[in-house]
Order: C-alpha cells, then structure tokens, then sequence
C-alpha cells in the first residue's frame, strides 16, 4: 500500500494538527458571527496598541480572527484563498447547539406562563418607548 | 440529569457517557463519541456531513416541518410539578412518538416513492448478470430437490421476465426524463396531504 | 534621608591627586599584568590597549558620577534653586561641573588616540611608552582639574549641611531685623536648638524647626536678620532670608521690636517691612510685636505709633503682640499665623481647577418629586405580623436547629434537612413524588407543558382527518402474480448472495499477516463439498458416488490386510523356534524389499516390523529382564538430572537472574 499521494492534498489547508487542538482553539464560526456585526466589527478592527498581539494588534482580519503583522500582510491575505473560502462559509448562518437540538426534534420553548399579561404590558411599554425616540430621532433628522 | 443530544450528530448523550467541551466563551459542547468530538476539532460543518442528523434536515433526508414536533422542546421556563400533567405527559409522549413514527414511515415511503423504475431495472440487470445464483422456490416444481435441467428451465423462465420488466422500466425512465426536463423534487408534497399541518 | 528635600546625597569627590591614585590604582589591580616581549604582538599590543581603554573607563565613570550626582540648578525648586545660586554663585558651579565634563571628553579623546597608536606599535617596548604617554597625559589632564574637584567637594560637604526645606509643605517664615527674637521664638514653639546670642547676625544661615497643630506638621523657618539696603548691596547672610521670602509659599511672620533693645529704630524697622513688602504679596502677612515685657503697643509713643499704623493700614496684616521672654503670646501667635496660613491655601485650593475635580465626584442625586402620592414601602403582612424570636419564650417557633439537637439527643441518628417539606404544590400529598426523568430515550421534562391536552387533541384530530384523507394508505398492497414474484424472490437472492459474497471478501482483509493454508491444502470433507455445490445450484451425484466406490475399495484392502498381519502373527507365535526358512518363504510371497507395499487404490499400507529388535542376541526371556533392569539403573542419575538424553550436557542455570536480581517486588525471592 504506502502512502499515495504527496502534493495537491492541503489546499491552503495547513497543520491541521495544530489547529485541531483544544488547548488554543480558533474562534468558531458562530463566535465570528457575533464579531462581523457593525459594532463589534469596529471595535476590532480598531483596537488598542497591544504588545502581546501580533503587529500589536493593528491589523486584524475579523472573518478569519486572525492578526497580521503589517498592513500589507492583511491586504494579501484578504486576496488569498483562505479568506475568500471563509467569505464563503460565513456566507450560511453557524452551525450552534439549537441548531443540533432541532436536527433532533428538539425544540425551544421560552414561553411565560402565567405572566403572559406582565409580558405583554412591558412589551407595549417598550414598544411605545421605542416608537417614541424613533419619532424623536426623525425630528432631529428632518430639523 | 438530562439526555443531552451530540452537538454534531445530534445522537443521544446519556448521563456518564461520552465527552463535553467548554468553549472559552462558557458554551458546552456535548459529544456522543470520539467520532464526533474529533469531527469538531477538525472545525467540520456538521450540515456537510453525511452522517449527521444535521445534513438528513438539510438536506430533505428527514421529516422537517410536522405538529409533532410541537411537543418536544426544551423548556427554558419551569413549571411547577402536578402529578396529573405529568401522568397526562407520559402517555402523550407515547402517543406522539406513535404518530410520529407513523409520519416518518409515510415521508419515507414519498420519498422513496419514485425510484420504482429505476429498482426495477436495476433488479433485472443483476438477473441477467447472475442467473447462476438463483436457485428455485420451493413449490415451484414438483420435485423437493429439483434437478439439474428442471432448474435451467425455470432460470430461463426468470430470465425472459427480467428482460421484460428491464424494457418496461427503460421505457418508464425514458418517459419521466422526457416529461420533465428539471429533476423534480419528491420531498415538498405536491397538494393534497401536507406532512406540515398547523395545529393552531 | 536626604539631607535636603529635593537634592539626593553626594558621594565624597576627591582631591585630583586622590582621584589619580584611586584610577591608577584600579587600573593595576582589575587588568593583566604579565606580559612578555615574546609574546604573539597582536597579543601585547591588546594587553596595553586594554590598560589604556580601562584608565579612561574608569576615569569616565567617575567623573560621570560626579556630573550625574551634583543637582542641575535649573531642574530644582525656585527656592533651592537660588538658595543655591546665593550660597554657592551659580556660574562658578557651572563653571566647575563645566570643566569636569571637558575634562572626561579630553580624557576619553586620548584614549582614542592611544588606542589607535598602539595598534600599530611592533614591540612590546614601544607598546609599553605609548601606554605610559596615555596614562600620563590622562594624569595631567585629571591635574589640572584641582581647583574645580576642591570647590566641588566644598559646595557637597555644605550641601549635605543645608536643613531640610521641603519647599511645598506649610510653611511659617520668620524674618525681621537682627535681634528681634525671632530665634527665641522659633525655639519655643519648636525643638530645634537655634543658638541665641545677644549680638545681630547671630543666625547666618536658614534654620527649620518642626512642630505640630491640628494634626498637621508644620515647618518653621528661621531666617537671618535683613538690613533695609538694597538688594544689591545685600550679603550673602541677607539674601537666604530674600531668597526664602521669595519663593517659598508661607505665611510671614515680620517681627518688630518695639523696645529699640535690638539697635534699630522703629522707623527703621517700619521701613524695612516696607521696602520688603512686595515679597509678601499672596501671603497670610502677621505682624509679630516681640518684647511686650518690656513695650507694648498700646504703651507707644505717637510718632512711632504712626509708623507702625503705616504698616497696619493695609488691613491684610494680622498684629499679634508675644513676649519670648515671658512666653505671653506665643501660642497665640503661632495659632494665628497656622490658621491664616491654613485658611490661603484652602482660599487659593478653591481658586484653582483642580476643586472641580473632587467636587465632581461628589454628587448627591434628590429626585423630584412628581405628585404628592404618598409612597411608603411595601411590608408584607406575613412579615409585619412575625413574633420576634425569642429563645426564652416556651411558646417560640420551632426551628430546624432545634430538631437536629433533638434527634441527636435521643441519639437517633444524623439529622438531615428536608428540602422537599416547604414546597408549593396543588396537592400536599405531590411533595414526595418520585419524579420520572427519562422515558425512551427522551426527556420527560421535555414534554411537561400546561396545555399538553389540548395539543395532543389536535394533534389526534389532525390525524384522523389524514387517515380520512387516505394519507396513509399504502398504493403497494395490489396483488402480485406468481411471476412478479419469482422475479422479486430471485432478485432478492442475487442481492442477498452478493452481499454475502461481498462479506467474505472483506473479511479476507483482516488476514492480511496471518498464515492462510491454500485451498488445494484445505481439508474439506466429502459432506461439505457436496453440501456447497448443492447450494450453488449443482448436481454432485456423480461425485458422491465415486467416492463411495473407492471408499468401499479402500475398506476391503484394509480388511485383508488385517486379515493377513493377524494370519502372520499367529504363525509367529505358533512356531517360536521355527528355523528361519520358513519366515524366508513367507517373504518371498511379499513384494520385494525396497519398493512400498501398495494396494491396489494405490495407498500405502503399514508394514510391522517381522522381528522384535529388542530381542535380537538375547537368548532368554531372563537376560532381557536383566537388561532392562542394568538400563533403568543406568538411567537414573540423567533422569533425577532431567536430562534429555545421554547426549544431553545442558548444564541449567543454577542461580537464575531473572529470579534473584532487580528489586523485590513480584514475591518473594524462592517463589517469583
């Protein structure tokens, strides 16, 4: 038997090994979910001066949670293959636990019993409020 | 205690069994096996693997959309306990998964429903292919051990119908390609019974 | 502790002669000194670069310390600062620190030089005069810098006797002319040991006494006494109480002398709070009227009352009248001098930015009110109408604590709490239900919802309509003909052949290292064989019945063979003491030696020796009982030794190491 082929197997994929451990695991797909939205995805890719993170933590690809050392670096990397495959796996919602529990027939109920009253007196209260600084910030936009 | 469900499989984690990752961000991740746990540290999409729970849903493998769903959830509001609910619960619970079973039979067998032609072809083909392995019915013949010449017969006799039906389900295929151009799909029903009725 | 706040202690400088000892000295002790002229050159010549390189290092470091060490007069306190510049002239300080700096910079210049000279020195001698010019020059050039290291260590050794002034701390500043009291004065209200003499400039330098009020430390200065001249004209004595007036921010406590015992006039001294005055500006000003043993202020004459008025007409000046003699009013003095003192830098605190700073952490939130509701806090009536516990009172509640001391009083085991008697259930009776958990691999909780009926109804209802509706219904239950159905049995045959075959195949794979007996090697019996062709669809009558013949055949050779051993035996027997012949004749009836005996199926059929070997040159039956008896006796030593054979010279291991090395751990040593 032996091994068959050498070449052509990593497809940009390297040390898997490495990236298999749980000891520093990457951030997952879902966690990355979280950073793309506007302002989280502001605030990392403006962060502070950090001496502990490469390039101290100026130049930070948010889909792929990774940190470049310059500038240059980054901009190849948002032009390599790794990075348009993760656009492209990014492109479905995550795979999460609720998820894996319906795949199973297990459903999520978060309904209040009992209280449905309460509930839906505050939601009226919110949404009232809400309705009321949205018609404020149209004043402000129209004056 | 609770049965737990694989985070990548979505199989059934019972208590002491299998293994639990705690991600830095204090979500647990819970595995049925070691299949599975190394399935995750190698980052894979549980929707892209054949055999995940989670690939047969996205897929159109498994039943998505039905009221019997409606039962099982997890319930993230406690309710106090009263033995009536839950003596009513324990035979709702085999009831539903009665119905349940029934449905999943039904969405398989429309699933399956199509590829009858296609059976049939592929039955005659091995016919042709392997006469030599197919040895008489009892009761076929006379004879409790059929000799060598009455069993050539009725081989024959096999084979002239495999033929038959091959040309017939040929003919079946060739029709549905002609009719439609476009690979139907069998999984959403077309009218009349919908596996997903609304209870309320 | 540093001598003065704000300057750091000063190491001793030494005289430049000193300093050239010291350098020279270390340079002896810390480099090689073996050196020989047949030496590699490149070696001598690093020996003497290193002296040299060495001598200036060491110079540089101690000038440099001298430098670093000294204070940069610009970088100080105002106040130290031109104390400094008064005590010492500015510009011959920097002069001094000026010519050191020169001097490490020349120093280290020749060194260079040298050091490029001697790379190309060819001899050890040659070598040995440059170093020497180098060390030499270095010398002259630390000689020349005596005048700078003797008035350099002059201003340290004053330096380190300059008081503490720590400028920024509340301050009391005592000035007047000479021999008004103001040394008396300090020494009452503090414990420093200012020397008091009755002559002016007793006091020629600044003094600090330390006291306490209101819980604060306060520093007291005493100054020497000032002449109303210009400041130009002023001494040295003079211009630390100028400097001390100027930049440290203090209350001033001006001191009269109303006797005149001092030498000076009144005016005189009217005037120099004057011509002093612009220094007093933003400071608590109190005038001190010292000696009231003797004059008081009410006692003056008119002239000089108006020139005390002159100063009392600017209404920021506080009059305090003590006596250090009597010791009336010190302590008043000092109490309004602290507290006009405290009250400016709380004043000047209030004027500055950084009051906002505390102010807005501070803020107390009144919210408004919106109607006149009356709002009271919410007690339920449980709680209101709760019997305070009392552990005297027979009629108290009964606590959890009290039934665990009761239980183990009566020693009836370990208490335990019962968590499930308070709870709030529908039916009392509920509290000790054994709650299921799981039910078919599912989550009973899972399921456990209020309105549970009414889903299961539509649920059911829902069904129905469908079972109505024929969603269920099977379109496959159409009768099949016979041949439909040999069809699909012999389609379901193959498939189910083929998966086994498939199964085997696979499995082969698992014996990929192990020794497989080839199949023409393989034992297989007649049954089996025809047992598998019957299965595969073919006839193996032919075959069985062949194998029956030759099975018959085979028996009847056997029979007669047998028959003829046991007809050959009893020949044997019969006539033990036949002559030969006859066992010749027999032979001759055999196949002849050499060639196997073969039946006529073609087996070879065992041949029993015709003679017992054993026997053979043994005449009786009694010299082979002896024989076997001299044997067994033969054998016996080999066979307590457990020898093989006699050609066994095995010597076993008498002290196996497996058994009596290593640690002690499998048993003991006779029995691992």
């Amino acid at each position: 038997m032996g091994r068959l082929r050498r070449s052509r197997t990593h497809h940009a994929r390297r040390d898997v090994h490495r990236l298999a451990r749980t000891r520093v695991r990457v951030k997952d797909l879902d966690q990355i979910e979280i950073d793309l939205r506007p302002g989280n995805r502001a605030k990392l890719e403006r962060q502070e001066i950090d001496e502990d993170k490469p390039g101290l933590g100026q130049h930070y690809c948010v889909e792929c949670a990774k940190y470049c050392e310059t500038d240059l670096a980054l901009r190849n990397h948002t032009k390599s293959k790794v990075h348009k495959r993760r656009l492209k796996e990014l492109r479905d919602p995550a795979y999460t636990l609720t998820e894996a529990e319906k795949a199973a027939g297990l459903g999520q109920d978060n309904r209040q019993r009992g209280v449905e009253e309460v509930v839906k007196r505050f939601e009226g209260m919110n949404n009232e409020a809400s309705s009321n600084t949205q018609e404020g910030q149209k004043e402000a936009t129209t004056a | 205690m609770r049965i737990e469900k694989c985070y990548f499989c979505s199989a059934n984690v019972y208590p002491g069994h299998g293994t639990m990752f705690v991600r830095n961000d204090a979500k647990c991740f819970r595995f049925c096996s070691s299949k599975c746990h190394k399935n995750f540290k190698m980052k894979r999409n549980p929707r892209k693997v054949r055999w995940t729970k989670a690939f047969r849903r996205a897929n159109g493998k498994e039943m998505v959309v039905d009221s019997t769903f409606e039962f099982e959830k997890r319930r993230n509001v406690p309710v106090r306990y009263d033995r009536e609910l839950v003596a009513t619960t324990l035979k709702a619970m085999e009831r539903v998964a009665e119905i349940k079973a029934k449905r999943e039979k039904a969405f398989w067998k429309n699933r399956m429903s199509g590829n009858a032609a296609k059976n049939a072809r592929d039955a005659a083909l091995n016919i042709e292919k392997h006469i030599e392995l197919v040895q008489p019915r009892s009761g076929t013949t006379a004879a409790a051990v059929p000799n060598l010449e009455e069993k050539e017969k009725i081989r024959e006799k096999i084979k002239v119908r495999a033929a038959g039906r091959k040309a017939m389900a040929l003919q079946q295929l060739e029709g549905t390609n002609k009719s439609k151009t476009k690979k139907e799909s069998r999984l959403i029903p077309s009218g009349g019974a919908s596996m997903g009725m609304n209870v309320d | 502790m540093s001598s003065v706040a704000g300057l750091q202690r000063i190491a001793p400088v030494p005289t430049s002669s000193d300093f050239i000892d010291i350098v020279l000295n270390a340079t002896m002790r810390k480099t090689p000194t073996v050196i020989h002229k047949n030496f590699k050159i490149s070696r001598i010549r690093n020996f003497y670069m290193r002296k040299v390189k060495f001598t200036q290092d060491t110079f540089d470091e101690k000038l440099g310390k001298i430098i670093s060490e000294f204070p940069v007069l610009d970088n100080l306190h105002p106040f130290l600062s031109s104390l400094l510049n008064v005590l010492y002239d500015k510009n011959h300080y920097k002069l001094a620190l000026g010519q050191i700096n020169t001097a490490r910079h020349l120093i280290s210049q020749v060194s260079k030089d040298y050091n490029r000279l001697l790379k190309f020195g060819d001899s050890l001698y040659r070598c040995k005069q440059l170093k020497k010019a180098a060390l030499g020059r270095m010398a002259t050039i630390m000689r020349r810098q005596k005048d700078p290291l003797a008035y350099l260590e002059q201003v340290r050794q004053h330096i380190s006797r300059l008081p503490a002034i720590d400028p920024n701390t509340r301050t009391l500043l005592i000035c007047g002319y000479p021999n008004v009291g103001k040394s008396s004065f300090v020494n009452k209200i503090t414990r420093a040991d200012v020397d008091v003499q009755p002559y002016a400039f007793t006091t020629k330098s600044l003094f600090v006494g330390h006291m306490d009020y209101k819980y604060l430390r306060w520093q007291v200065i005493d100054t020497p006494g000032v002449l109303d001249h210009p400041l130009e004209e002023m001494n040295t004595i003079e211009m630390q109480s100028i400097t001390a007036l100027a930049h440290l921010r203090s209350a001033v406590l001006y001191f009269m002398d109303l006797s005149e015992q001092c030498g000076y006039t009144i005016e005189a001294q009217c005037k120099l709070f004057h011509s002093i005055k612009p220094l007093f500006t933003n400071k608590p000003t109190i005038l001190v009227i010292n000696k009231i043993d003797i004059v008081r202020l009410a006692d003056l004459s008119p002239e000089n009352r108006a020139f005390v008025d002159t100063i009392l007409s600017d209404k920021s000046v506080i009059v305090v009248e003590a006596s250090t003699y009597s010791e009336e009013g010190v302590m008043d003095v000092r109490n309004v001098a602290c507290d006009a003192l405290l009250a400016h830098r709380v004043e000047q605190k209030l004027k500055g930015n950084r009051i906002e700073l505390v102010a807005n952490k501070i803020h107390v939130a009144v919210p408004q009110k919106r109607d006149d509701l009356e709002r009271k806090p919410f007690i339920p009536d449980t709680v209101k109408h709760k019997v305070k516990y009392d552990k005297e009172d027979p009629n108290r509640r009964r606590l959890q604590r009290d039934e665990e001391q009761e239980m183990e009083l009566s020693g009836m085991g370990i208490y335990s709490a019962d968590t499930k008697k308070d709870y709030i259930l529908a039916d009392d009776s509920w509290k000790y239900d054994k709650i299921p958990e799981f039910l078919n691999g599912k989550n009973i909780a899972d399921f456990i919802d209020p309105d549970i009926a009414e889903k299961l109804d539509a649920l059911e209802r829902e069904e129905e309509a469908l079972e109505a509706q024929g969603f269920y219904e099977s379109d496959e239950s159409e009768m099949l003909d016979s041949d439909e159905e040999e069809f699909r049995d012999a389609a379901a045959q193959i498939e189910k052949k083929k998966a086994s075959i498939k199964k085997i195949s696979q499995e082969k794979n698992h014996l990929q290292n192990r020794p497989i007996i080839p199949r023409k090697k393989k034992h297989v019996t007649l049954s089996e064989f025809t047992t598998g062709m019957r299965k595969s669809g073919h006839d193996p009558l032919v075959l069985e019945k062949r194998a029956a013949r030759l099975m018959e055949k085979k028996k009847e050779a056997w029979e007669a063979a047998e028959a003829r051993d046991a007809a050959a035996e009893a020949a044997v027997e019969g006539d033990m003491d036949v002559d030969m012949d006859e066992g010749v004749v027999e032979d001759s009836s055999r196949p002849s030696k050499g060639k196997p005996i073969r039946t006529k199926s073609g087996m070879a059929v065992s041949r029993a020796p015709r003679s017992n070997r054993q026997m053979a040159g043994l005449a009786t039956i009694g010299q082979s009982d002896k024989a076997n008896e001299l044997r067994d006796f033969a054998q016996r030593l080999p066979n307590r030794l457990a020898k093989a054979s006699e050609s066994d010279r095995h010597v076993p291991i008498t002290r196996p190491k497996w058994m009596l090395a290593g640690k002690r751990k499998g048993g003991k040593t006779d029995r691992r």
